[in-house]
């Protein structure tokens, strides 16, 4: 690389999110099942266990189950709203 | 059994061998060494033992604590599954270098002193690019070389830290610093270099991907935590280890949903469990330090056992991008399963990462350390997904690639079902491991409600991601470059070079340009009055002379007569 490089250099980032890819199929009907029962048993089932936690906010019914579906949910949507912004091609510093 | 010697100074010297011997007679020498290495841990008592001098100076090669025996334990069981991975490769300098680079981990970990501390840490830094190296590509060169660069700068502060320690308080050993002991924040920063804390951790990411598929087993195992196990043996209970650790549980989780390539995603996740061991350390109650210990001891086996599922997929298809895998599960359902331990262990209860980050959180909440231990919670539903589903799907379900490979090797096999067994073995019998904690302790991991809330948070975070499937907004995992903290070298850091290198090449030749024609012009004046048309070069006719010697005598008699 030569030292003028630094100037001829665009500045502009080349998106890579463009490519497609290969369809995923949908979640199958014994997967939905199988989940799905197991969120309505464990979130029956808090409703009957002691809690001993210390703090109040992990006495509300399905707490743990509610925190770790909005964090999920969000980390998905932060990640894919993050990756178009800080994606660059992979010889991004080799160029 | 051979004295005192510290059972890593056995992987050392044993790796001497490596090259001479060959096939299956090098198998069983280089298996055998960390069975000795246990053997010789096993019969040695608590204490400081192996204690030398060199030109000097007080040496203690060998201290045995509960702290440094649980470490050691469990490096030596690494040492053990990672050289039993590797057997699928018959190159000797990879061999030798595992077993340089484990042995020295083990060797730090059962350091007294900071001199003993510091060589084995050099150690670690030069025998593990060797690893990178030995992938032979262009881009693992030049990541090894960045690897290198940061890790033998890490020993560098540690040394100009121990330097200074030394020099204040004439003291040597390795035990806790306060903040505000001579020399400790270089010595802090030196750890957390190597401990991948938030800008200073991008060699992580950066490096372990670009390693052989066993090397990267043997990398993910040893340098990070054995940064654990310093920060826990020297700075227990300093405050601002919490918000580092915090930021390492977070960040690295958002950059291991967006990663394509899977070993990266380990790397970052992996980076996300170190967070939680540093909030643990920066709590420092006993219970908090236990958390970590045993987090560091179950995250060895389960993230061993990730890195080993995914470089054995690497090994059979050539890849271990997201965007390029799935389906696999057709042709390798052994590693699929095995994988899907692997994940599953991270909070799954019969497996170990149930029994161990409880600790933590229960430290956490004890303190009454509510934001802490709200964030570390949600982090643990995070890192679940990436951990537990993403890898596991994106690699064996998710879109069929088409690719059938081959199951993985038998050596591989092996090593990820031993890796397997322990973690099960830690998640069925906790107390075996609750009694080897540097704080031995009795907690019930498996009471009802820590069963039903932890099944809970695995099962919303998994409907998540069957909703997101659904919906068609995942995956969405394609090849690229991320930009990180590590921009800040390799793309800001790199054009500052370039553009003082540019500035420095203008200063240069506008001033040898500006010395060469101010001599010029001082030549070309001196030749205008000497060179051969000069005022002073030419020949004069004596008529000439004549005149101006008249002139001058006719002036000299004038003067005279005044």
């Amino acid at each position: 690389m030569e030292a003028g490089d630094i100037h001829s250099k665009s500045a502009a980032p080349i998106p890579t999110d463009d490519a497609p890819r290969r369809p995923v199929p949908p979640p199958s009907p014994a997967l939905k099942f199988g989940v799905g029962s197991a969120v309505v048993l464990l979130a029956f089932a808090d409703l009957f266990i002691q809690k001993h936690g210390s703090f109040a906010i992990e006495h509300t019914p399905v707490f743990y189950g509610s925190l770790a579906f909005l964090v999920a949910g969000a980390l998905i949507i932060v990640a894919e709203a993050l990756r178009h912004l800080l994606s660059r091609p992979e010889d991004h510093y080799d160029r | 059994m051979i004295g005192e010697m510290s059972p890593g100074l056995i992987l050392v010297l044993g790796a001497v061998l490596v090259p001479f011997l060959k096939g299956q007679a090098r198998a069983a020498w280089m298996l055998a060494l960390p069975i000795i290495g246990l053997m010789q841990l096993l019969s040695l008592p608590m204490g400081d033992l192996g204690q030398t001098t060199l030109a000097g100076v007080p040496l203690t090669t060998m201290r045995v604590d509960g702290l440094s025996w649980l470490f050691g334990f469990v490096f030596l069981f690494a040492a053990f599954i990672g050289i039993l991975y590797n057997l699928y490769h018959d190159d000797p300098l990879q061999h030798a270098a595992g077993l340089v680079y484990a042995g020295s981990a083990i060797g730090a970990v059962f350091a007294g002193d900071l001199v003993t501390f510091f060589l084995y840490w050099e150690g670690t830094a030069i025998a593990s690019v060797f690893l990178i190296w030995a992938s032979g590509t262009e881009r693992a060169y030049r990541a090894g070389m960045r690897y290198l660069i940061i890790q033998i700068g890490s020993g560098v502060i540690l040394l100009a830290g121990i330097l200074i320690h030394h020099h204040a308080t004439g003291s040597l050993a390795f035990t806790k610093f306060g903040l505000d002991a001579p020399g400790a924040m270089l010595i802090l920063l030196a750890i957390g270099i190597k401990c991948a804390f938030p800008l200073l951790g991008s060699w992580l990411p950066d490096a372990y991907p670009q390693a052989t598929p066993g090397g990267t087993v043997l990398l993910s195992a040893f340098t990070t935590k054995l940064a654990i196990y310093a920060l826990a043996r020297a700075f227990p209970g300093t405050g601002i280890l919490i918000p580092i650790g915090l930021v390492m549980a977070v960040v690295p989780l958002i950059y291991a949903m967006m990663e394509n390539d899977l070993r990266r995603t380990l790397a970052y996740t992996l980076n996300n469990q170190l967070g939680f061991m540093v909030v643990a350390v920066g709590i420092g109650t006993e219970m908090a330090i236990s958390g970590a210990a045993a987090q560091a001891f179950v995250h060895v086996v389960y993230k061993s056992l990730l890195f080993m599922a995914i470089g054995a997929v690497l090994y059979r298809t050539g890849t271990a991008e997201a965007s390029a895998l799935g389906g696999l599960r057709a042709t390798m359902p052994l590693t699929a399963a095995l994988c899907i331990i692997g994940g599953l262990s991270i909070a799954s209860p019969l497996l170990g990462g149930f029994v161990a980050k409880s600790l933590i959180l229960s430290a956490a909440m004890k303190d009454g350390y509510f934001w802490v231990w709200l964030i570390l919670l949600g982090a643990s539903a995070g890192a679940f997904v990436a951990t537990a589903i993403k890898i596991p799907y994106a690699a064996f379900f998710a879109a069929d690639s088409g690719k059938r490979p081959e199951e993985a090797p038998k050596p591989m096999l092996a090593a990820m079902s031993l890796a397997a067994l322990a973690s099960l073995i830690v998640g069925l019998w906790p107390s075996l491991l609750y009694g080897a904690l540097p704080f031995p302790m009795t907690y019930d991991a498996y009471t009802l409600e820590h069963v039903v809330t932890q099944l809970q948070l695995m099962a919303f975070a998994t409907l998540a991601m069957v909703v997101m499937v659904a919906l068609g907004l995942y995956p969405f995992e394609r090849p690229g470059q991320l930009l990180g903290a590590d921009w800040l070298y390799r793309g800001l850091g790199y054009r500052l070079l370039r553009w003082i290198e540019a500035a420095a090449n203008a200063a240069w030749t506008s001033i040898v340009g500006g010395v060469t024609s101010a001599s010029g012009a001082t030549v070309a004046w001196a030749r205008s009055l000497h060179g051969p048309d000069g005022l002073f070069g030419r020949t004069w006719p004596t008529g000439t002379m004549a005149l101006w010697t008249t002139v001058m005598l006719g002036a000299y008699l004038i003067l005279a007569f005044v």
